[in-house]
């Protein structure tokens, strides 16, 4: 079989079912023969095999030249498109949230870390199934024989640029969404250790604190100076967790979020100041520990301190008064 | 945003790639008021100085003449089965038309790209 032959036998399998096949791969044919032709008389000699390949090459490649005749369908078309990511992405946080929020309220009632992890487990199933769901909808709606537009079908040709909602006071750019799922997951992970949900804690102090401290054999445990510290640092890890939650399904709450962040570190920075104004931190009353807690504990707060103080530099830099004259149109 | 001469690589291919659909068709349809086929319709309106790929004539053929706007047939010329083209006379009409729209247009561009 020649390299022409072989060439037209691919577009030719390559076309659509319903399309006159013999009559196109014929019509292109006679315009490669043409064209070979064409260019035997310019070179004046027939052509080798590395000629015609170029020739042939030239044409493109056969699945390329065979879709140029086809009628390919939109999966989803340009019109609804914004409408299937916007579906799509308001279905997919809703239900990760649910889902997560869920989990860790269910960890906290059980005393157990496995709904917890399950959550986690069922929003990532969740999300393969919506991305699959939404999008057979979307493309059975474009596919549906119908004189109305596929926008008419899902209704949105109704809209009324009277109910628009008016644009967000605050100019704060929004939070990703990456961001604040991130943050809940170990927000949420940080409240189950400070609840002790089904040993966590022990697990945490296991492998970061008590098993080398075991090694060294030192005898040690908190005292109750702790309660403050332990209280504030709890509410303020709750709050932190509810507020990256509820940016993730609303990024628009950017500053909400972050004069949040504010409160809580404040509250825990409270907590941890009257956490060191007791003694002793560790008992026994004289275990060389109580230093290393204290200076632990000095170090916790520069790092809230610092972080509250980072927030609202970005809080004053993002002031709505402040930015009203920038963001007024012209 | 200034971009001066920096324009993004391809977009003015892009832009002439869209500036240049519509008026193809155009072409293909005056090249038609007499009978021709695939091949010598290339070389005329490449020598007319419109360049057209195959990819893109052979597939526009079909779909005018299944928009009615082409009659064509198969004959043998040179010893070779060649399908002709030539436009209908719904085809005649359309070609009218779209020529007056065209100087309407060019007209109109005329005007704004001189008052600039």
């Amino acid at each position: 079989m020649d390299m022409l032959s072989r060439y037209l036998y691919a577009i030719g399998n390559n076309l659509p079912k319903n399309s006159a096949r013999a009559d196109i791969v014929a019509e292109i044919a006679d315009d490669l023969q043409s064209q070979m032709e064409a260019r035997e008389s310019a070179l004046g000699h027939p052509l080798t095999d590395d000629e015609e390949a170029a020739l042939i090459k030239a044409y493109g490649h056969p699945r390329v030249v065979a879709a140029r005749y086809g009628n390919v369908p939109y999966l989803i078309g340009p019109e609804s498109l914004p409408f299937y990511w916007y579906a799509l992405r308001t279905t997919l946080t809703v239900i990760i949230a649910i889902e997560l929020i869920g989990g860790t309220i269910a960890a906290i009632a059980t005393s157990s870390i496995t709904p917890y992890l399950a959550s986690m487990d069922a929003a990532w199933n969740s999300a393969i199934y919506i991305v699959g769901i939404v999008t057979a909808i979307f493309a059975i709606i474009e596919r549906v024989p119908s004189k109305k537009s596929p926008l008419e079908r899902l209704g949105i040709s109704r809209w009324d640029p009277r109910r628009l909602p008016a644009p967000p006071g605050a100019a704060m750019a929004p939070v990703s969404r990456f961001e604040s799922l991130i943050g809940f997951i170990f927000g949420a992970l940080a409240l189950l250790a400070l609840l002790d949900v089904g040993n966590v804690r022990y697990w945490f102090f296991f492998l970061f604190l008590l098993e080398p401290m075991a090694g060294m054999n030192i005898p040690a445990h908190l005292s109750a100076a702790w309660q403050p510290a332990y209280i504030a640092v709890t509410i303020s890890t709750a709050m932190i967790a509810a507020l990256d939650i509820a940016a993730f399904v609303r990024p628009s709450i950017s500053a909400i979020r972050l004069w949040t962040r504010v409160a809580a570190n404040v509250l825990s920075i409270i907590g941890i100041a009257l956490t060191l104004a007791r003694s002793p931190l560790i008992l026994p009353a004289d275990s060389p520990l109580n230093v290393a807690a204290m200076y632990a504990l000095i170090g916790a707060i520069a790092v809230l301190g610092l972080g509250t103080a980072l927030s609202l530099r970005k809080l004053l830099r993002h002031n709505p008064v402040m930015n009203a004259a920038a963001r007024s149109y012209p | 945003m200034e971009h001066g001469m920096d324009q993004v690589p391809g977009l003015f291919e892009n832009l002439r790639l869209e500036l240049r659909r519509g008026c193809l068709t155009l072409a293909v349809l005056a090249q038609l008021r007499s009978e021709r086929y695939g091949y010598t319709l290339r070389k005329a309106l490449e020598e007319a100085g419109l360049d057209i790929d195959e990819g893109t004539l052979y597939p526009l053929l079909r779909r005018l003449e299944s928009q009615g706007l082409l009659h064509s047939e198969w004959r043998e010329e040179n010893k070779r089965r060649k399908r002709f083209y030539r436009l209908s006379p719904a085809g005649k009409q359309i070609l009218e038309q779209l020529v007056d729209e065209l100087q309407r247009i060019n007209a109109s561009l005329e005007r704004i790209t001189s008052e600039s």
